[in-house]
């Protein structure tokens, strides 16, 4: 699992490219990119507060948009900056990770993880560029060769 | 190299024409001289052509000289649609709905001020709350917040946050009376309401300003709008409506892309256009919506010129009067507006969207402060913070573009690459050497944001003025800026 940020996104912003081995870890690493982008020692976060999170989506990429949003929320909500472990993810099925026929809308994917951190200090934190949002521009999920791949452009 | 299709029709104006694709339904008009146009990214052009397909869209798809790539729409960019047959998108007002400009005037003269400056930026970056996590106002409640979207600068004023003179001095005197608490989420109101009254970060800042020998183009009209001359400090806001306005885009977006299809049968070559009839329920929503977050910026820009007055009273030791700490103007950046405009000689209601687009009206036009009627509407423009802003006034050839002006210089580099290319500390530095005063939250945002980073704020406004959107009464040099 990795990230990187690439050159090629539009000026203003953060553009994240990140991958993992299964869609948990996209959504993981994705997570630490967009979370290094606003501290720049995210390593350093203290786990004194812990968030659990349930998440439903229908399909890959609205998983990993809900994911990002409701952390992003968490930072402006509460002011909380936290590290996410690995979600553990129900989906439709682990051999295609497509949407069976006939589910019920709204149950394809559940994802349940901790997220853990602190709230916001700039006395101790070295803060990087906050982020206001995650967008759809150019916003790509794939499967790929080696596991999942995405493409991120957060407004900042 | 600019492609083909994009064709110079003047020396200001370079048009696409409708043949360039099947849906194109108007043309667009790029309003750029040589250098920038030159500068923009290919981009911007498919961009604005995406946005000339959209229903309703009437007279041309504008892109402005500060044009530069955004999401959907191009940033600079505006579009007029008709108010019964044309759409509302959300992504043509920008995920920062609001986001502008507010400029103030003080009595006082740099030369006598510099020696307290020191002691004065330390006071406004320990209390103007900025960066990341910061909290505005803190007793406010989610019922308060409700109360403080739907009456914007009213609800400032009701609470001591305002004068009068600041709510007459403000695009829509701070208030859109169509914005409806009922349309936003509670997810919105639960991260919107910690952050009123927080100038946040990225390229957001407040600045103390200063006016130069030379730098004043109309000395008259500088007069009026209380620009006295040479050595003059003003200070300068760039902020918006934070993540409460990123919420709203986000709620809506969503809901449009998964409505406009199925519902209203539009297509759209990119989700980020993702739009509604505007006469529509789902259209009026979010336009009742997005007025909420525009009152919500107009108080964010207020509160921290709250906090301004009591920091250079407690410093200077004098009252905000005394001080001369009168509003100029402020301007949104990022909105969408019913307006009456004339096309092919017949007035009609259009919803003109302008994402990194500043309205520009002419003298006499309505909605004026009455002591600004016969002169136009203030423009505020920021450059970078170690070049420079000016001050402009929307002028009668702005019918062109429904009185439409460009917003800022625009980015030239990215964030990534203005960070490996320049450090923090080497900029705080130059910038000293400059006669800058600088504070900031965060290091690598300070390099994020060099000066080099961005289009050359000169070249912008003189093309807007060129091509007859806006003219040029002052430019203000930064003396000290606060970044978060």
């Amino acid at each position: 699992m990795g990230y990187r940020y690439p050159d090629d996104g539009p000026g203003g912003d953060a553009t994240i490219e990140a991958w993992g081995a299964d869609l948990a870890e996209l959504i993981a690493s994705a997570w630490r990119g967009a979370l290094e982008v606003m501290i720049e020692d995210a390593g350093e976060l203290r786990p004194i507060r812990e968030v659990p999170l349930t998440i439903r989506a229908e399909n890959p990429e609205e998983l990993l948009f809900a994911f990002l949003d409701e952390l992003l929320f968490r930072k402006d909500a509460e002011g909380l900056l936290l590290t996410l472990d690995r979600p553990e993810i129900r989906a439709p099925s682990s051999e295609t990770d497509r949407g069976e026929p006939g589910r019920e809308e709204g149950t394809a994917y559940e994802a349940r993880a901790t997220a853990r951190g602190e709230p916001i200090d700039p006395a101790r934190h070295r803060l990087g560029t906050d982020i206001k949002a995650v967008s759809f521009h150019q916003f790509a999920v794939k499967r790929t060769a080696e596991g999942w791949r995405a493409r991120i452009v957060l407004d900042t | 190299m600019n492609p083909k299709y994009v064709r110079p029709i003047s020396d200001c104006i370079a048009e696409i024409p409708t043949d360039y694709r099947a849906c194109m339904q108007v043309p667009v008009h790029v309003y750029a001289t040589g250098a920038l146009l030159g500068s923009m990214e290919d981009g911007v052009f498919e961009q604005a052509a995406n946005v000339a397909c959209l229903p309703g869209i009437v007279g041309h798809s504008f892109c402005m000289p500060d044009g530069h790539v955004g999401y959907g729409f191009p940033i600079g960019g505006a579009a007029a649609f008709d108010a019964d047959t044309g759409v509302i998108s959300p992504g043509g007002i920008g995920f920062d709905i609001n986001c502008g400009m507010r400029l103030v005037a003080t009595s006082l003269n740099y030369e006598e001020l510099e020696p307290r400056m020191p002691q004065l930026m330390d006071a406004l970056f320990e209390r103007v709350p900025a960066g990341l996590g910061e909290t505005g106002l803190p007793g406010l409640t989610p019922e308060g917040f409700r109360d403080l979207i739907e009456r914007g600068m009213e609800w400032a004023y009701e609470h001591g946050y305002a004068t009068e003179q600041d709510l007459r001095r403000t695009e829509e005197n701070g208030r859109m009376r169509g914005a409806d608490a009922g349309t936003v989420s509670e997810r919105a109101v639960e991260r919107g309401h910690r952050q009123v009254g927080t100038l946040g970060s990225g390229n957001h800042y407040l600045e103390i300003q200063v006016v130069d020998p030379g730098s004043v183009f109309d000395e008259q009209a500088a007069s009026k709008l209380g620009i006295d001359g040479p050595g003059q400090v003003v200070l300068m806001l760039h902020t918006g409506s934070r993540g409460f306005g990123h919420q709203v885009a986000t709620d809506y977006l969503q809901s449009f892309s998964r409505v406009m299809k199925p519902k209203y049968g539009i297509e759209v070559p990119d989700k980020q256009l993702a739009c509604a009839p505007f006469r529509s329920a789902d259209g009026q929503a979010y336009f009742a919506a997005m007025q909420c977050a525009v009152n919500m910026a107009f108080v964010n820009r207020q509160l921290i010129l709250h906090r301004i007055r009591e920091v250079f009273s407690d410093v200077l030791h004098g009252t905000p009067q005394d001080l001369g700490l009168q509003q100029i103007y402020d301007v949104t950046h990022n909105t969408a507006k019913l307006e009456r405009h004339t096309v092919d000689g017949k007035e009609r209601e259009l919803l003109v969207h302008r994402k990194g687009a500043t309205r520009a009206f002419a003298p006499g036009m309505p909605g004026l402060p009455p002591e600004f009627a016969e002169l136009g509407q203030p423009v505020i423009i920021g450059g970078s913070m170690e070049t420079g802003s000016y001050l402009l006034l929307g002028v009668e050839s702005g019918a062109a573009t429904f009185y439409t002006t460009a917003h800022g210089s625009g980015r030239l580099m990215g964030r990534r690459a203005a960070k490996r290319r320049f450090h923090g500390a080497d900029i705080k530095a130059r910038m000293r050497g400059a006669g800058i005063h600088v504070r900031a939250k965060s290091k690598s945002g300070l390099a994020e944001e060099a000066g080099a980073a961005y289009k050359d704020i000169d070249a912008v406004v003189e093309a807007a003025e060129r091509a007859g959107l806006s003219r040029r009464v002052v430019r203000l040099r930064p003396v000290g800026s606060i970044k978060g």
